[in-house]
């Protein structure tokens, strides 16, 4: 935990998750991408590659408008 | 056929992607500039937009492919079907000869010629994933549906050869009310595949050195 995480508002963890479920989804349509003559690699793209980016993408823009800034406080440590 | 299947640029576009946002989480003071903050939109919509976007238009294009359908064992009986010595075969005589794309040989006679043909075949190959992972595969695979002579003229309407011998049926064959299987009989003969005689190359040498 660092001292930074401590003083985080909700939108910067949303922000933070955003971050990595669509970094995850990258990696699994990465991943896919040598599986693309192959069934298997269509559904792990199609069912955890779209879903991780679009879930990132959407909590990225619920981080960005949800919440006004000026009314945000800190939130507890992770 | 071959422009969409190319893996390279698609990878490419993921891996900038992942850059990108890799440089947000170990560098996230960058957001605080307004600079950050478009970078972030870059990275965070953006640039996984476009990436998933290319993904799909490389996977959907990838399923239409001979390679993909026959990668599924049920389809092994089929695809030696393609490779008999016997030019009464339909699927045979299109494959060995060329009257068909090789490498999009299954999805060019098993799609649908409508508008929403291509994601009917599309949603029935999710159908058929279902049924195979979950060991449901029927004994006897069948078609959804009578096979259409619209499938047939799609290619074949207008080419010289076939008007020239089928013009006195043609209106029959546009209505469907007689169908080219009556006469050409022999599709996939799945049971005798395996111990007829086959044309000398290799299927995958076909689908992967041959153009």
């Amino acid at each position: 935990m660092s001292a930074g995480a401590a003083t985080r508002t909700k939108a910067e963890t949303r922000f933070y998750w955003s971050l990595r479920l669509t970094l995850a989804g990258l990696v699994v349509e990465l991943g896919s991408l040598f599986g693309l003559q192959h069934p298997l690699g269509f559904m792990a793209f199609a069912a955890f590659g779209c879903t991780l980016v679009a879930l990132g993408v959407v909590l990225f823009f619920i981080s960005l408008f949800a919440i006004p800034p000026a009314a945000e406080a800190p939130t507890e440590t992770e | 056929m071959s422009k969409f299947l190319s893996v390279e640029p698609v990878a490419i576009l993921v891996m900038l992607s992942m850059g990108v946002i890799v440089l947000l989480i170990l560098r996230p003071t960058l957001i605080h500039s307004p600079g950050g903050r478009a970078l972030a939109v870059i990275a965070l919509f953006a640039l996984p937009v476009a990436s998933v976007r290319a993904g799909f238009n490389l996977h959907y294009e990838s399923t239409k492919t001979t390679s993909f359908c026959l990668s599924c064992h049920v389809m092994e009986p089929y695809g030696e079907s393609l490779m008999v010595a016997d030019e009464s075969s339909l699927p045979a005589a299109h494959f060995q000869n060329g009257r068909i794309d090789r490498k999009v040989a299954c999805f060019t006679c098993h799609t649908q010629y409508t508008l929403f043909g291509d994601l009917n075949a599309k949603l029935n190959g999710l159908t058929h994933l279902w049924v195979y992972y979950t060991g449901q595969t029927p004994e006897r695979i069948e078609l959804y549906s009578p096979y259409q002579n619209r499938e047939c003229l799609y290619c074949h309407a207008g080419a010289r050869r076939f008007e020239e011998i089928h013009v006195a049926d043609m209106p029959e064959l546009v209505s469907n009310g007689i169908k080219c299987m009556d006469c050409h009989t022999t599709a996939h003969d799945v049971a005798g595949a395996s111990a007829a005689e086959k044309w000398k190359p290799s299927i995958q040498e076909l689908l992967e050195v041959r153009p």
